[in-house]
């Protein structure tokens, strides 16, 4: 028998105000990419697109080198995101565990290069020689781990009850069986929360992009080419003849277009956020 | 779940197997040296290359040169067409008509200054850079650190057709500290790059003529106001094209000037510039000016422009095409002229000038054949490659008559006027960039800009001393004079203009200040080069 | 459970040598991402040298002079240095007292609801403005909530019967302006560590509490908040961590002369007077002093959690 509770709905409120502020936003720049030049430009789109046309779009999309790049960061973020949680895991996990008799140390060895950021240039001068440059493997391995997920993935391996990995262990399971049969089920919350950390990082990544890929246009990631398009559409001083193009209209449609597969993902990633999910593995 | 997982793993490993094998074969990280292949290796200049004179036409040398360039690609869309350019069918034809091989390295406009930073660090140095000037960020100071060589003595002899069409201020202004000339220009022949544009339409309507002098401005703003226009004046942020009226009073805050004392010293401290600020801050209070027009990003200002909203702004010459063309779109009799700027309280007019070449092609010291490079830039002086750049192939693009005269039709589809742009603009690189007089007539709205050129341009801009490259500006980086890094004044503009602070009262102690925290070595560092020739009025 | 005997020295090493190799499996899933951080993270750091270094490209960091502190020296000497310090300091404090609890505050309060349509509605609206570049983010601001005529945050004032603001035509407002942007846009991607923390809590604690009496604050207070207090730890030890690196862009996109004194940081200042040439010696030289500043601020931190709640980074 639910009650009604003040609180509950005044904390409802709240949180729906909240949400409606950052709806609208989205809802204005949703609108204003489906919308005409000249509506844009006299100000007159709110949350509903008027003189709706695809045009942008079409210019967004009818670009070969943008569509190629839709699947670079595809390939990047799967395939990044893969090598990330890898590492990531493997590092978190053996720095949980109390066995681990070089914890502090370790930590410590991670936590300076967090402080402490490597310089650009010698980067740089690194991946050139161990011949990254230009191939899809600068826009992966240079940022391979996170320092911050790491530590954040370790606070939640440490949590896990030790009584249940003693058992394991009294059963005779060795680290690997532990590790993928016991503690990852158990993690799926977390797993979840870093994986997308991780995803979205790659998904949004250009740095890499520009620093290391120079010449091989066809590697440019989609950030790194939406980048492209914007200026194009506002270099100042050309003799240009662009004109059913409104930059603001382009704009707002390269946000729509980077947002789109990263809101898709979101909510197959809120299923690991359900109460219980950890619980349910455990065995007692 | 966990077969879902490899299976998923195994295809992306796969694709990006693939999309790494799609990478240039050539990824050598040495930069290929210029190799001429016939004789005259030695580098022993004059007898065995053939050197035109002038105005011979182009005769391209019967051996073929092969060097590296690095050029920005200056967010062309082309680029995205035809992605590798060195196959481009422009660059090839380019190419024949020079005897050359040319590899060239676009490099794109997203993280210019780092990229060239990183490939310079990294002991990559193309044959040729083209950079923005001597002082480019992207250069890291390689100009100072001896890295490019001096052309003075090759150019007359080697790219004649060059020496004679880039006017000779051009060639003057491009001379280094040490007296050499380092690099062959994309420069301007007209250094009043920027136009007053105005709403005839709003004038007509209310009866107003063109305005003049300053006070005539403010009548006509005043009256627009009256009538609901929105923005009678807009301007950008950081001050950017708003100095139309900094022009009138001769304060323009890029410029350097002499003060009462002879001194070389920036346009922001004289005292010309309070009554400057004095005015603006007005027009702010009266509401003449866009209260918002330091928060105004291009896109904003340009909206406003274009939707109708404003009666008077400033912009680029060349862009009067486009801005018409939109303007028409939301205001069908809407019309736009491009006027001189408001006459000041000393009769002169217009903004800064600009400086006389927009980017430079620097050769590396360590090209070899310098000389056979500079052969291929001079196909660029001639009439020939002017008609090649801007209309394309004969037969193929355009076709001539019997009198000599063009028939071209200049490109409406979005693809076709990218390609045209592309060729005409950037791969033309040595030119006149500051209109192409060829295609002009064939342009919408092309010969209004061809007047404005040919009949307000050399009257209008205020003339100032060009300091280039100061030592104690990278000491005391705030008080430079470049358009967006004039920090120290900008401060102080932009509390004066909101009425934050008084400018009667402030200025006074503003200009001490400038003295205080670093102006005064600044000073004497500009008025010592001017004294050597070092720093020269601009023409 | 093991029982550790007091060993003399020599055994003792050989037990270490012998403890490791019983768990062996460990330190070898350690191995691979030991080995990324000495390769990527530590080896160029060596390249800081450029902060003692009168560095040119050309030159490379071989051909380079030393040059010791000279640099550290140019930047205290700058005129602007003091203020900058002091927004760096001010803002990184407005950021840890109002930034960080917000995103545990919101997690807190979606825990609560009761709808589970409701709650993962609510969760994916306010996870989308992270995907907001900072330059939409910046626009969203400054034109449509706090333009002087029809700013929605002045149509509110005006239909109120307050007086209009020009919100950014001074810098009264800037740094609060700057530090709600930053809670706005990622408020709700940074709860989802608190959501997902939240979830791993056994439900059966709430259960008994319930049964005992214990209403919602006090199940917050007394179960909720000291389970999440090791993930609470880390993030807020992260972020002190990082003290001085408030962002690049989201300041930039606020910044102008009217309010440069207030909210000028370390990195716009870089990229705004664009050092020609002398950049990297330069940013390499503040990127060093942010970093000895973030350590220093860590390692106090870190201490004064392990004496509170017993619970530190490391």
């Amino acid at each position: 028998m639910k009650k009604f509770s003040l609180a509950g709905f005044i904390n409802a409120l709240f949180l729906g105000l909240i949400a409606l502020s950052m709806l609208l936003p989205f809802l204005n720049v949703i609108a204003v990419s489906f919308s005409g030049q000249v509506a844009i430009n006299n100000n007159a789109v709110t949350f509903w697109p008027i003189d709706v046309t695809l045009e942008n779009y079409r210019l967004v999309f009818g670009n070969k080198l943008l569509v190629r790049s839709i699947w670079v960061s595809i390939v990047v973020t799967g395939l990044g995101t893969l090598c990330n949680m890898t590492l990531t895991v493997l590092l978190a996990y053996a720095i949980s565990r109390k066995e681990f008799l070089f914890k502090r140390s370790v930590t410590l060895f991670i936590l300076f290069t967090f402080v402490f950021p490597a310089p650009m240039i010698p980067t740089y001068l690194l991946v050139q020689k161990l011949k990254m440059l230009e191939t899809i493997w600068a826009l992966i391995i240079p940022g391979a781990i996170s320092t911050f997920n790491l530590l954040v993935l370790r606070s939640f391996f440490e949590q896990l009850p030790e009584s249940v990995l003693e058992s394991a262990r009294m059963d005779g399971a060795g680290e690997w069986r532990t590790l993928y049969e016991i503690v990852l089920p158990m993690s799926k919350a977390s797993l979840a929360t870093v994986g997308l950390f991780y995803g979205v990082t790659n998904w949004n990544a250009y740095m890499p992009a520009m620093l290391y890929i120079n010449r091989n246009t066809k590697l440019y990631p989609l950030q790194i080419k939406l980048r492209d398009m914007l200026l194009q559409s506002s270099v100042e001083g050309s003799s240009d003849q662009l004109i059913h193009l409104s930059a603001y209209g382009m704009k707002m449609t390269i946000i729509v277009v980077a947002a789109i597969p990263v809101l898709i993902a979101y909510p197959f990633v809120q299923g690991y956020f359900v109460k219980g999910v950890t619980l349910g593995s455990v065995k007692e | 779940m966990k077969k879902g997982i490899a299976v998923t793993a195994g295809m992306l490993v796969l694709a990006a197997g693939m999309l790494g094998a799609c990478q240039k074969a050539d990824n050598s990280t040495a930069a290929p040296t210029t190799q001429a292949v016939t004789q005259a290796e030695s580098g022993s200049a004059g007898g065995e290359t053939e050197t035109p004179a002038a105005g011979d036409g182009y005769a391209a040398p019967a051996d073929t040169v092969e060097f590296s360039m690095s050029m920005r690609s200056l967010a062309y869309r082309y680029f995205d067409q035809a992605p590798d350019i060195n196959d481009d069918k422009w660059k090839v034809e380019l190419e024949n008509r020079t005897n050359s091989k040319i590899d060239i390295m676009v490099v794109p406009q997203t993280g210019y200054v780092e990229k060239m930073n990183l490939m310079f660090a990294s002991g990559q140095i193309p044959d040729v850079v083209q950079a923005s000037s001597y002082s480019d960020p992207a250069l890291a100071n390689a100009v100072a650190e001896d890295v490019f060589m001096p052309l003075d003595d090759l150019i007359k002899e080697y790219a004649p057709n060059l020496w004679e069409r880039v006017p000779e201020d051009v060639w003057e202004s491009l001379r280094y500290d040490d007296g050499h000339i380092y690099g062959l220009p994309e420069y301007l022949s007209s250094t009043t790059r920027r136009a007053t544009y105005i709403r005839k339409d709003l004038l007509d309507k209310y009866n107003l003529e063109i305005p003049v002098t300053l006070d005539d401005y403010v009548n006509v703003m005043r009256v627009f106001k009256d009538k609901g226009v929105k923005y009678p004046y807009v301007g950008r942020e950081k001050f950017m094209y708003t100095d139309t009226f900094f022009g009138a009073f001769n304060a323009v805050p890029t410029t350097w000037l002499l003060d009462e004392n002879d001194q070389v010293v920036p346009a922001f401290i004289m005292p010309q510039m309070k009554d400057a600020l004095a005015f603006y801050h007005d027009l702010y209070e009266e509401g003449l000016i866009d209260k918002e027009s330091l928060l105004n990003k291009q896109e904003d200002w340009e909206r406003k422009c274009v939707a109708g909203e404003v009666g008077i702004f400033q912009r680029n010459v060349v862009n009067y095409s486009q801005m018409q063309a939109k303007l028409e779109q939301s205001v069908p009799d809407g019309e736009f002229i491009m006027i001189p700027g408001p006459v000041g309280p000393d009769g002169g007019h217009g903004v800064a000038k600009a400086s006389p070449y927009m980017r430079v092609f620097l050769f590396n010291r360590n090209m070899k054949n310098p000389e056979r490079v500079l052969q291929f830039f001079d196909y660029m002086g001639t009439d020939e490659a002017a008609e090649f750049f801007s209309f394309g192939i004969e037969g193929e693009t355009y076709t001539k008559n019997a009198d000599g005269s063009i028939n071209f039709e200049y490109p409406t589809d979005t693809g076709a006027m990218d390609e045209l742009q592309y060729r005409a603009d950037w791969l033309w690189g040595v030119r006149n960039s500051a209109y192409n007089e060829y295609l002009l007539p064939y342009q919408t709205g092309g010969n209004t800009i061809l007047d404005y050129f040919n009949e307000v341009a050399p009257t209008e801009g205020r003339e100032w001393i060009d300091v280039k490259q100061m030592e104690t500006l990278t000491t005391y980086p705030d008080l430079q004079t470049q358009e967006n890094r004039q920090e120290y004044w900008q401060a102080y503009a932009a509390k004066v203009f909101y009425g934050e602070l008084d400018v009667e009262e402030t200025f006074d102690s503003f200009v001490e200040d400038y003295y205080k925290i670093g102006g005064k070595e600044v000073v004497e560092e500009a008025t010592k080069r001017y004294r050597e020739g070092l720093a020269v009025w601009t023409k | 459970m093991k029982v550790q005997k007091e060993l003399p020295p020599s055994k003792r090493s050989r037990s270490v040598i012998r403890q490791i190799y019983q768990h062996k499996t460990i330190y070898v899933m350690a191995l691979p991402a030991i080995l990324w951080y000495i390769i990527f993270k530590y080896i160029p750091l060596m390249g800081s040298v450029i902060a003692f270094q009168d560095y040119s490209i050309f030159k490379g960091i071989s051909g380079s002079a030393f040059v010791g502190f000279k640099n550290f020296r140019k930047l205290f000497a700058y005129p602007d240095f003091y203020n900058i310090l002091r927004n760096s300091v001010t803002i990184g404090l407005y950021d840890i007292l109002l930034s960080f609890p917000m995103p545990l505050i919101l997690a807190l309060s979606l825990n609560e609801v009761r709808s589970l349509k409701y709650k993962k509605g609510i969760q994916t609206i306010v996870y989308l403005p992270h995907f907001l570049s900072w330059v939409v983010v910046g626009s969203i601001f400054v034109n449509v909530l706090l333009s002087p005529d029809f700013g929605l945050i002045n149509r509110l004032l005006e239909i109120l019967g307050f007086e209009k603001v020009f919100f950014m035509a001074s810098s009264k407002y800037i740094r609060g302006i700057v530090i709600s942007s930053g809670v706005w846009r990622d408020m709700g991607y940074s709860a989802i560590v608190y959501i997902a923390a939240i979830t791993s809590i056994d439900p059966s604690l709430y259960e008994a509490a319930r049964i005992d009496g214990a209403n919602k604050f006090n199940q917050i207070r007394y179960i909720t908040l000291p389970s999440l207090t090791p993930v609470i730890v880390t993030m807020l030890l992260l972020k002190v961590g990082h003290f001085m690196d408030f962002g690049f862009e989201r300041i930039w996109v606020f910044l102008s002369g009217v309010n440069q004194e207030k909210i000028e940081i370390f990195d716009t200042f870089i990229y705004r007077v664009g050092l020609q040439g002398a950049q990297f010696s330069f940013s390499t030289t503040i990127g060093l002093f942010k970093a000895v500043v973030g350590l220093t601020l860590l390692l106090g931190s870190n201490y004064i959690s392990k004496r509170l709640v017993d619970k530190g980074l490391f």
